[in-house]
């Protein structure tokens, strides 16, 4: 039960450093170009360029790898899987038998090459989670997706539901916890039966947890109405977001490098 | 229909600039209903409210009325927006369109007013919940709103969060001149006040000073509500025959009172 | 005795970098039959505290013997010890979940394994002992009462476990004058008229002072006083005060007169204790002056 309060969403790092203090539409363009690149790449020497690239954004973003590298942990498997796949399931030159099983040298750079496009994806997506509060991560969106508006996106309804959602997440969590240990007290058992019972013994924490989120919801509403809110028609930024010189300066850096890349690789 | 239910029943009620006022009431006598009809959140069936000679039921003037009463509600978690404090303050001011250098000037004088500036960047679900109040108290008077309702502001908190929040209304109150509507059922709190007005099934039962509305046990108790205990020890010493005042409300008169006799 | 507690030491997130010492080294016997009031403010440990009674959470170090079992030891059945311990959280309202408050009553028996005859009958004891009248309420959506009432259903769901103690925690929060008497009516009750073991946790101290017979008062993870509210009133008021927690009105009065000076008894508990007390000074201070006049 204790699990749920260790775990933190938007597992922001707080630091003073080039990365964190860049424009945040800067840093989600950025990391859609590279996630581009890497699916356009093709050569171990491309994968080495973006991978030191981001290494080195790393580095300057003082953020301890070990944090970066932690976000690599649960997908961990699903690398290596990928990897096993592509080592025995490819066709070609059999470099290596091992009874039925044959590696073949097609198999081992496929293999390797898709296994450093996840590498290089997941951190990448890391440093941009690790070094970007979620409120300017979201301020980013919405200025992002507000370029779309003229296709009927709805970019501050989508950023607002994800403010909403992050400002809950804690609230909700400490809630489940609590009802648990109250049914619990009553002689609910969450720990014991098979996978059918056990999904039937979540509904006394999930009925409890949907009827108070529909009251928060009702609450809440009337509370931002209650404060004037009608929409992003007319709406101002508390957070004003300016693009620096050492925004353009990145963003060129990063554009550069990425269609180097892909033209060269 | 036949399950009508008439939450507020002709009331009649003016409210000047400057005042106090504390609405007193058990569950179900229309508190609440009546606070959200400050501010259009409801309108009335008949009747008419006026704000600053605004009628509520123009819809044109809906948002100048929301921007002039600020509310604050009961649930503290049910109402912080943001996922920290400055930009919950903000969200209002970001809403009625505040230029944003305007609107940073507005937040820090907001949050130094409810003695939270050390708590700027803070995230909403670590504070305790009076300063939760406090944050949703700012984000109200952010908008330099001329009038602010509290609905039972402090129900859910402790008796430190208690008086953090009564002491914060009080300041703006006085130093502020804001128009104070604070709905509650704790009689200290009501005590704070310069008018009290007890409704019960939508109709207002008592209106008057604290130690006059205070006094009047049996009416308090039939309308289902607490009486504070040291008006409740006047009024019986007063039927034994000491000469106290029945209109005693603070334990620092009843002490100076008693020192007379002892 | 019924509940003791050795050495007790609770960290929260322990070796994390915001670990927090939520409970410093707590002894505590409670016996069969006792009325104890908790008190102390939002973050005192008390909420942590009580969870360790029926083992919802286990001490960083130190013993609980619930009956003389240790509940710590491997094999203890935790379900029994809840069984005889009914925790009751606060706004228990938000815990029910059930079509119907027949269903809602019966979930705790029900887990317990018992046949329907006998489920049906501590739902019918269940719901006497808080007053709701089984026939007009059984059918009822609970979602469909009042906020008292809800809260009343979510008690009588825990007091149809048939507990021996009962551990409530702020049953009176957020609830109008009236809503908090018939909650506290409807304790006593369970207390004095079907002998269960009580453990009211509060920070209202008028209430608790009113209600209890023994009153532990908890301040940053420690228990500091320990004692019948009177003596704690009469001889801690200070300790009280410092800690954030208030005196009840009447209290506070009596205390500034003796500030003051004035002989008076200083652990009233209720307007009617400080009524007598001060009619009994009056009387005296009359006497004298009448005595002195006669003399002159």
């Amino acid at each position: 039960m204790r699990i749920l309060r260790n775990i933190s969403f938007g597992q922001y790092i707080p630091r003073d450093s080039l990365i964190h203090n860049l424009d945040p539409r800067i840093k989600i363009l950025s990391c859609l170009a590279i996630i581009v690149n890497l699916f356009l790449i093709t050569k171990f020497s491309g994968y080495l360029i973006l991978g030191s690239f981001v290494l080195i954004s790393i580095i300057i973003s003082k953020v301890h790898p070990k944090f970066v590298f932690r976000g690599l942990r649960p997908l961990l498997f699903i690398i290596i899987f990928t990897l096993i796949i592509h080592l025995f399931m490819t066709e070609g030159e059999v470099i290596y038998q091992l009874g039925f099983l044959k590696i073949t040298r097609e198999g081992l750079v496929k293999g390797l090459l898709i296994s450093f496009r996840l590498f290089i994806l997941i951190l990448t997506t890391s440093l941009l989670t690790l070094a970007t509060s979620p409120i300017s991560l979201t301020d980013g969106i919405e200025r992002l997706l507000s370029v779309f508006k003229f296709i009927g996106i709805p970019a501050h309804e989508i950023a607002m539901m994800m403010t909403i959602a992050l400002r809950f997440i804690p609230t909700l969590l400490e809630e489940t916890e609590k009802i648990m240990k109250a049914q619990i007290s009553r002689g609910a058992d969450f720990e014991s039966g098979n996978i059918f019972n056990r999904a039937k013994n979540l509904i006394p924490i999930l009925i409890p947890l949907f009827v108070n989120a529909f009251r928060r919801a009702d609450e809440l509403a009337i509370a931002m109405e209650a404060k004037c809110y009608r929409g992003g028609e007319g709406r101002t930024h508390y957070r004003e977001l300016k693009i620096k010189k050492t925004d353009i300066l990145t963003f060129i850096l990063t554009i550069v490098i990425t269609i180097t890349v892909s033209v060269m690789f | 229909m036949k399950d009508q239910i008439k939450a507020l029943d002709s009331i009649n009620l003016e409210i000047k600039k400057g005042d106090f006022i504390s609405i007193i009431g058990s569950n179900g006598s229309g508190k609440s209903t009546f606070a959200k009809h400050m501010n259009c959140l409801l309108l009335p069936t008949t009747g008419d409210i006026w704000v600053d000679e605004m009628n509520t039921r123009d819809k044109s003037k809906t948002w100048e009325i929301r921007r002039k009463v600020g509310m604050v509600f009961q649930n503290p978690d049910n109402q912080i927006i943001a996922t920290t404090v400055e930009d919950d303050i903000a969200f209002g001011l970001e809403n009625i369109g505040i230029k944003t250098k305007l609107m940073r000037e507005r937040v820090d004088w907001a949050l130094e007013i409810v003695e939270m500036e050390e708590y700027k960047k803070s995230e909403p679900h670590l504070l305790s919940g009076g300063q939760k109040q406090r944050v949703a108290i700012a984000g109200a008077i952010a908008l330099h709103s001329s009038y602010l309702v509290l609905d039972e502001p402090t129900a859910m908190l402790d008796p430190r969060g208690r008086k953090e929040v009564i002491a914060i209304v009080k300041k703006l109150n006085l130093e502020k001149n804001i128009t104070i509507i604070y709905i509650t059922h704790l009689m200290e709190e009501a005590a704070e006040s310069n008018r009290v007005i007890a409704l019960d099934k939508g109709k207002i039962a008592l209106t008057g000073k604290p130690e006059e509305v205070f006094t009047q046990i049996e009416i308090l108790k039939q309308l289902r509500l607490d009486v504070p205990q040291i008006t409740e020890l006047a009024l019986r010493l007063n039927k034994r025959g000491i000469d106290i005042s029945p209109h005693t409300l603070k334990v620092e008169d009843m002490v100076e009172s008693l020192c007379l006799y002892i | 005795m019924f509940i003791h507690l050795e050495n007790i030491c609770f960290t929260y997130s322990l070796g994390m970098p915001f670990e927090t010492e939520a409970l410093k080294n707590i002894n505590l016997e409670i016996d069969e039959g006792e009325f104890i009031g908790l008190i102390g403010h939002t973050g005192c440990g008390k909420t942590t505290l009580i969870q360790h009674f029926n083992g919802l959470l286990t001490p960083t170090s130190g013993k609980i013997y619930v009956e003389g079992v240790d509940l710590n030891k491997k094999g203890v059945n935790l379900r029994l010890v809840r069984q005889k311990i009914g925790l009751v959280f606060q706004y228990p309202e938000n815990q029910l979940f059930e079509e119907t408050i027949y269903q809602e009553v019966a979930f705790g028996p029900r887990k317990l394994g018992l046949p329907e005859g006998k489920i049906e009958k501590r739902v019918r004891e269940a719901l006497k002992m808080v007053d709701l009248d089984y026939n007009l309420y059984i059918e009822r959506s609970p979602f469909s009462l009042s906020g008292g009432e809800m809260r009343r259903v979510a008690l009588a769901s825990i007091l149809s476990i048939r507990p021996k103690m009962l551990i409530l925690d702020e049953p009176t929060a957020n609830l109008d004058p009236q809503g908090r008497d018939s909650i506290l009516s409807e304790i006593k009750k369970v207390h004095y008229n079907f002998g269960i073991t009580v453990v009211l946790v509060s920070h209202n101290m008028e209430m608790v002072a009113e209600t209890v017979k023994r009153l532990l008062v908890m301040h940053r993870g420690e228990i500091i006083l320990d004692d019948t509210p009177r003596e704690i009133f009469e001889k801690h008021a200070n300790d009280l005060v410092k800690v954030g927690l208030g005196l009840p009105q009447v209290t506070e009065c009596m205390h500034k007169l003796k500030a003051k000076g004035k002989d008076v008894y200083t652990g009233v508990l209720t307007v009617d204790d400080a009524e007598s007390e001060v009619l009994k000074k009056v009387k005296k201070t009359i006497k004298r002056q009448m005595l002195k006049e006669c003399n002159l």
